[in-house]
C-alpha cells in the first residue's frame, strides 16, 4: 500500500499507483488542511500528481529521489499562470 | 520472424484486401449497413492484431480508422468517396508498414520519424471527416497538434488564428523560464549545444490506456527547466475528476531528437518538441516600468543600431540598465541587450528583435492586440533577417519591382500624369504596409510626396523613380536575392504567405531534421505512403490453397506411385515372357530413378499438409481452465512438443479424441484439492501433454497424477454391466481390467455429469484413433496415475502394406501391423486343445491359419522344408501368429476403404489398386478375431 494515514498526515510510500488516486483525493477532500510525507515516496502516478496539483495540500517533506522531488516542486512552486 | 508475426502479417494482408473491397462495394452501396458493419469489424480486428506488437504508427492510423468508421456507422458521419480515398489511403500506409517490418523481419521497426510523421498526419486526416463537434472532443490534444503535423494539417486560413494564439502560448511559456536559465541556456547554445523544448499534454483518456505521463516525463533526462501545469483551470476540488488528465507537462532538455522521438514514439500527437533558437530567448521579463525612458532609448538604439555604432549602443544600454530598478522589466531587457552586445555583436538581427520586443512591450496598444499575422510576421522579420525580409519582402518587392518597371518605360504617352499618380499612390500603400516595420515612414511619405510634385512638372518618371531607388533598394534587394535557393527561404515563405505560420527557419520542429519538405509538402508532393497499393506488389511469401486442390494432387501422386509400382511387373514380364534380359535391367533402372523423384514429390506434398499439433493442442489451456474450475479441482497445465507435425487428416481427427481424454483426466483421474491434500500430494494436480515424433509416427501421450484406475473397481463394473462374464472376470490382468474402459458402453462414474461419465468416451476415442490407423495404450497405477499413449502415423494418405499369400490369393497387411515374419517348422507347432501354439523366443504365441480365420477352405501351404510362414501382428499389444502360404513384397498403396455393402466387411481394411491393375485386399488383423 502506498498511502499511511498518521492522524493528519499522509505518509506516502514506494509507488502511489493509478488506484489510488481516487482513495487520496477522498482522504484530502475529508482532510483539507490534511499534509503529505513524500520522503519515501519513489514514485507517483500522473493521475495522483493531478490530484495533488488540483488540492494544493501542503507537503511537509519532499521525496527523497531528487528527480521526483523537482518535478514535484515545479508543480507547487510555480503558481497556476494563465496562459494568453 | 516468429510464427505469429507470420500469420499477422498473412492475416492483415487479407484484412486490408477485404477493406478494400467492402469499400468499393460502399461506393455502389453506401446505405448497406451490413457492408458497413463488416467493414468496422475488418478495421477494428485489424486493429487489436497490430496491438500485440510493437508498431505505434500502425496502430495510430487503425484507431483514427476505426474512430471514423463507428461515427459512420452509427451515422453521425456519412460515407463518401472521399471519405473512401482516405480509408484506402490508410490502408495503402497500413499495408506498406507491413511490408517494411517483413523485410526488418523483426517484429517491431527502428522508430522512423517520416513513418510517425506520415501516421499521425493520415490519422488527422482521418478524423477531418468526423463531425465537428466529436472531432473537437475526441481530438482533445492533438487538435493542439505536435509540431511535426502543423504544417502538413494547418495551413488554411481558418486555422492561423490558433496557430497564432498557439505560438504566443510558446513565447509565453518561455517567458516563464526563469532570465538566469534562460542566459545560461542562451551562452550554451552559443557554445553550440542543442537544447529542445518540449511540451507534452497528454491526452485525457491516457489513465484508461495505462499510461503514466509523469512516469514518461521523470524518465528523461534531467532538464534545464521544468514546467507543470493543467490545460484548463483547476475544478472545484468535489468535483475533480482524477483520472481525466488535464495535465501540461514542459521542459527544456539537452537530449537530442531523436532520442526524444523514440522516448514519446507512442504520443507523437501529443508532444510537442522543437529546437530552441537563440532568439527565441532573448525575452525581458520583469514588472512594469513607468518614468524610464524608454521611448528615448528606444529612438536612440534604433539609429545607433543601423549606423552600427554598438559603443553608444552599449553606453546607453548601461545607462538605462543603471536608471532602472533590477527587478523591473526594462533592466531585463537591458541585460539582455547587453549580453546580445558582448556575445553576438554582429547580429544585428537578434539586437533589432529585443528592441522590437521592448517597443511591443512598451506601447500598451501594441502589447495588448493580439498577435495578428502581419505583426507577428514583422517580428519574424527582424528575427532572421535574410530568410524574413524575404518572406515579407517578396508580395512588397514584386509590387515596387512592378512600379520600377513602369517608371522605367521609355514612351511618353499622353496618360503619363495619371501613370504617375498611380504609381505614387501604389508605393504610398505598400509602404503604409511597412509601418510597423520601425522605419522611417515618416520620413518616406513627404520624399514621395515631393518626388511626385516633381515628377508631374518635369513630365518624366525620374524624381520618382529615384526616390524608389533609396527607399525601395533593401526591399528590391531582398527580392532579388534568389529567394528560392536556401530551402530556409523557401520554408519561411511557404508559412509567411499563407498568413498563417510566423514559424521561421530556427524554429525547426521535430521532423525538419528530415528533409524539410517532409511535412510541409505532404499536400503538394506525394508522401511516400501515399502511394497505391498496386504500384509495388510485394509478393507475400505465403499463399493460401483450397485444401481440394492438395487433396488432387495427393491423389495424384498417390496415382503416380501406384503406375510407377507397375515397372517392376513390366520389367519382370520383359524378361520371363519376352526374355530380353538387357531391357528389364534398363527398365529397372529407370524405376529406380521414377521411384526416387516419385518419393520426394510424395513427401513434398505431404509436407503441403503438414500442420503442428499445437493447432489441437492450442485450445487446451482454455478446456482445462474452464474444464477444472467448473469442477472444482486445481489443475497445473503442461504442454511440450507443440510444434511437432502431422499430416492435416491426422491433426483434425485427433482433436476429439483428445477432448474427451482430456475431459475424462479432469473429470475422473483428477482429485479436488482436499482429496489430494489428504493423499498426501500437491493440492495442484499436474495433467501433461506431450507430443514427439517417432520415426513415422506421432506420439502423443496425456498423463495425470490423479487417483488412477482402480483394476478390482474395472472387473466389478464390468461384471455388473454385464461386459463380461464370470469367467472372464477371474481372469482378466489387471492391465485387462484397466484396458475395459476402452469397452463400448463402460462408464465407472457414479454420476453422470455433463463433461464426461456418459460411457460413450473411451471406447470412441478408441475407434477414431484406430480410423486413421493409429493405436492408444493406457498405463494406470492406483493412486499415482494414469497415462494414455496414442501413436498416430505422421500421414495416412499412402500406406505401406505387406502382400501375403493365402490359397493363391494376395492380400495386403499394413505394415503398421506386422511385427515380424517368421518361419516355423511343422514340427515345432503345438496343437493346446484346438489352438494352434508355438514358442517364439521363449514366448507362446497362438497361432491361427488365415485361410480358416477368412473362411477358405484350403489348408495353409508349408515350403518345401516344411516351413510355415507366419506373420506376426500386434494386436493391442498382444502378438498373434497367421499362418499364411506365403510372404511377398511390401508396396506403398492407396488405401481406399470398402464402400457401401462392402463396408461392413470388418475384416478388410479396404482395397487398392496394384501396380499390375490388380485389386489387393488389404486385411484389418483386428477384424479378423
Amino acid at each position: 500500500m502506498g498511502i499511511e494515514i498518521h492522524e493528519n498526515t499522509a505518509v506516502i510510500r514506494d509507488i502511489l499507483s493509478v488506484e489510488e488516486a481516487e482513495p487520496l483525493l477522498e482522504w484530502l477532500l475529508e482532510h483539507r488542511d490534511g499534509q503529505l510525507d513524500l520522503a519515501q515516496c519513489a514514485h507517483l502516478h500522473a493521475a495522483n500528481l493531478q490530484v495533488l496539483m488540483a488540492l494544493r495540500p501542503r507537503i511537509i517533506t519532499w521525496p527523497d529521489d531528487p528527480a521526483l522531488a523537482d518535478w514535484l516542486k515545479s508543480a507547487f512552486e510555480e503558481p497556476e499562470s494563465n496562459h494568453v | 520472424m516468429n510464427p505469429l508475426l507470420d500469420q499477422f502479417l498473412s492475416e492483415s494482408r487479407d484484412a486490408i484486401q477485404a477493406i478494400g473491397e467492402k469499400l468499393l462495394q460502399l461506393e455502389t452501396a453506401p446505405d448497406d449497413q451490413a457492408l458497413m458493419g463488416e467493414l468496422f469489424r475488418l478495421v477494428h480486428t485489424l486493429k487489436g492484431n497490430s496491438g500485440l506488437f510493437d508498431l505505434p504508427e500502425m496502430i495510430r492510423v487503425l484507431h483514427a480508422a476505426e474512430d471514423l468508421m463507428d461515427t459512420v456507422r452509427a451515422g453521425r458521419a456519412t460515407y463518401s468517396q472521399a471519405l473512401a480515398d482516405q480509408l484506402l489511403e490508410a490502408m495503402d500506409f497500413v499495408s506498406a508498414v507491413l511490408d517494411e517490418i517483413q523485410q526488418a523481419e523483426t517484429d517491431s521497426l527502428p522508430a522512423n520519424a517520416e513513418r510517425s510523421a506520415a501516421a499521425v498526419d493520415l490519422a488527422q486526416a482521418l478524423r477531418q471527416f468526423k463531425p465537428e463537434t466529436e472531432r473537437s472532443e475526441a481530438a482533445g490534444a492533438a487538435a493542439a497538434s505536435a509540431p511535426t503535423t502543423e504544417p502538413a494539417t494547418e495551413p488554411s486560413a481558418e486555422s492561423a488564428a490558433p496557430r497564432a494564439a498557439a505560438d504566443a502560448e510558446r513565447m509565453t511559456a518561455l517567458a516563464r523560464v526563469p532570465e538566469a536559465v534562460r542566459m545560461d541556456l542562451y551562452q550554451r547554445i552559443i557554445a553550440g549545444e542543442q537544447f529542445f523544448w518540449v511540451c507534452y499534454e497528454p491526452e485525457e483518456e491516457c489513465f484508461y490506456k495505462g499510461e503514466d505521463p509523469f512516469f514518461q516525463m521523470i524518465q528523461l533526462a534531467p532538464p534545464c527547466w521544468r514546467a507543470l501545469s493543467a490545460r484548463e483551470p483547476w475544478p472545484e476540488p468535489e468535483s475533480l475528476d482524477a483520472y481525466r488528465c488535464i495535465l501540461r507537462f514542459e521542459c527544456i532538455t539537452a537530449m537530442d531528437e531523436a532520442g526524444l522521438s523514440e522516448h514519446f514514439r507512442y504520443v507523437p500527437d501529443q508532444v510537442e518538441i522543437r529546437l530552441l533558437a537563440l532568439d527565441d530567448l532573448p525575452i525581458p521579463t520583469g514588472a512594469e516600468h513607468d518614468g524610464v525612458p524608454v521611448a528615448d532609448y528606444l529612438h536612440s538604439a534604433t539609429e545607433q543600431l543601423q549606423q552600427g555604432d554598438l559603443p553608444s549602443l552599449i553606453q546607453s544600454s548601461h545607462l538605462l540598465q543603471e536608471l532602472a530598478a533590477p527587478e523591473l522589466r526594462i533592466a531585463s531587457a537591458m541585460r539582455w541587450m547587453l549580453l546580445l552586445l558582448e556575445t553576438r555583436p554582429d547580429d544585428r538581427a537578434l539586437q533589432q528583435a529585443l528592441l522590437e520586443h521592448i517597443r511591443q512591450q512598451d506601447d500598451p496598444t501594441a502589447a495588448s492586440a493580439p498577435p495578428t499575422p502581419n505583426s507577428r510576421a514583422a517580428a519574424a522579420t527582424q528575427a532572421t533577417p535574410q530568410a524574413t525580409s524575404a518572406a515579407i519582402g517578396e508580395p512588397l518587392a514584386g509590387i515596387l519591382q512592378t512600379q520600377a518597371e513602369i517608371l522605367a518605360l521609355e514612351d511618353q504617352p499622353d496618360w503619363l500624369q495619371g501613370r504617375l499618380r498611380a504609381v505614387a499612390a501604389s508605393l504610398q500603400a505598400a509602404f503604409a504596409c511597412l509601418g510597423e516595420d520601425g522605419r522611417g515612414e515618416d520620413a518616406a511619405r513627404p520624399a514621395l510626396e515631393t518626388a511626385l510634385q516633381q515628377s508631374l512638372e518635369q513630365d518624366s518618371p525620374h524624381p520618382l523613380s529615384d526616390w524608389l531607388e533609396v527607399w525601395g533598394a533593401p526591399y528590391l534587394a531582398a527580392a532579388s536575392e534568389p529567394t528560392a535557393s536556401a530551402p530556409d527561404a523557401a520554408s519561411a515563405a511557404a508559412p509567411a504567405t499563407s498568413a498563417a505560420a510566423p514559424e521561421t527557419a530556427p524554429e525547426r520542429t521535430a521532423s525538419s531534421e528530415a528533409p524539410a519538405e517532409a511535412p510541409a509538402n505532404a499536400q503538394a508532393a506525394p508522401r511516400k505512403f501515399g502511394r497505391r497499393l498496386e504500384d509495388s506488389y510485394a509478393a507475400p511469401s505465403a499463399i493460401k490453397v483450397d485444401q481440394a486442390k492438395i487433396d488432387r494432387m495427393m491423389n495424384l501422386i498417390g496415382e503416380m506411385i501406384v503406375a510407377k509400382n507397375a515397372l517392376p511387373y513390366l520389367a519382370a514380364r520383359a524378361e520371363k515372357v519376352f526374355g530380353v534380359r538387357d531391357l528389364a535391367r534398363e527398365i529397372k533402372g529407370q524405376y529406380g530413378t521414377i521411384h526416387r523423384i516419385a518419393d520426394e514429390m510424395q513427401d513434398a506434398i505431404m509436407q503441403i499438409r503438414l500442420l503442428p499439433v499445437s493447432f489441437v493442442f492450442q485450445r487446451f489451456p482454455r478446456l482445462v481452465r474452464d474444464t477444472a474450475h467448473k469442477l472444482g479441482k486445481e489443475v497445473h497445465l503442461v504442454m511440450e512438443g507443440e510444434s511437432t507435425e502431422a499430416d492435416k487428416n491426422v491433426i483434425e481427427s485427433l482433436a476429439d479424441p483428445l477432448v474427451h481424454i482430456i475431459r475424462n483426466s479432469l473429470d475422473h483421474g483428477l482429485e479436488t484439492a482436499e482429496e489430494r491434500r489428504a493423499a498426501g500430494k500437491p493440492a495442484t494436480g499436474q495433467l501433461s501433454i506431450r507430443a514427439r515424433s517417432e520415426s513415422d509416427r506421432v506420439v502423443i501421450e496425456i498423463a495425470d497424477d490423479g487417483r488412477g484406475i482402480d483394476p478390482e473397481t474395472m472387473r466389478r463394473k464390468a461384471y455388473e454391466k454385464g461386459i463380461i462374464d464370470e469367467q472372464t472376470l477371474e481372469r482378466l490382468s489387471d492391465q485387462e481390467a484397466v484396458n475395459l474402459v476402452f469397452a463400448a458402453g463402460f462408464s465407472t462414474a457414479a454420476a453422470v455429469s455433463d463433461l464426461s461419465g456418459r460411457g460413450v468416451g473411451m471406447d470412441v476415442v478408441r475407434n477414431a484413433v484406430a480410423q486413421v490407423n493409429g493405436s492408444i495404450d493406457l498405463k494406470s497405477e492406483p493412486s499415482k496415475g494414469t497415462r494414455l499413449r496414442l501413436s498416430l502415423p505422421l500421414s495416412m494418405a499412402v500406406s505401406n502394406v505387406m502382400i501375403i499369400q493365402s490359397a493363391g490369393q494376395r492380400f495386403g497387411v499394413s505394415m503398421d501391423a506386422v511385427a515380424e515374419t517368421v518361419r516355423v517348422p511343422g514340427s515345432s507347432i503345438q496343437q493346446i486343445k484346438q489352438q494352434k501354439t508355438t514358442v517364439l523366443r521363449g514366448r507362446v504365441m497362438p497361432l491361427m491359419d488365415l485361410n480358416d480365420l477368412l473362411g477358405l477352405d484350403q489348408p495353409q501351404v508349408a515350403n518345401d522344408d516344411q516351413e510355415f510362414a507366419v506373420l506376426v501382428v500386434r494386436i493391442d499389444n498382444d502378438y498373434l501368429g497367421i499362418i499364411v502360404d506365403d510372404c511377398l513384397e511390401t508396396v506403398d498403396i492407396i488405401l481406399k476403404p470398402l464402400a457401401g455393402f462392402l463396408g461392413n466387411l470388418k475384416s478388410y481394411a479396404g482395397s487398392a489398386l496394384l501396380g499390375d491393375g490388380s485389386v489387393l485386399l488389404v486385411i484389418n488383423p483386428r477384424g479378423l478375431l
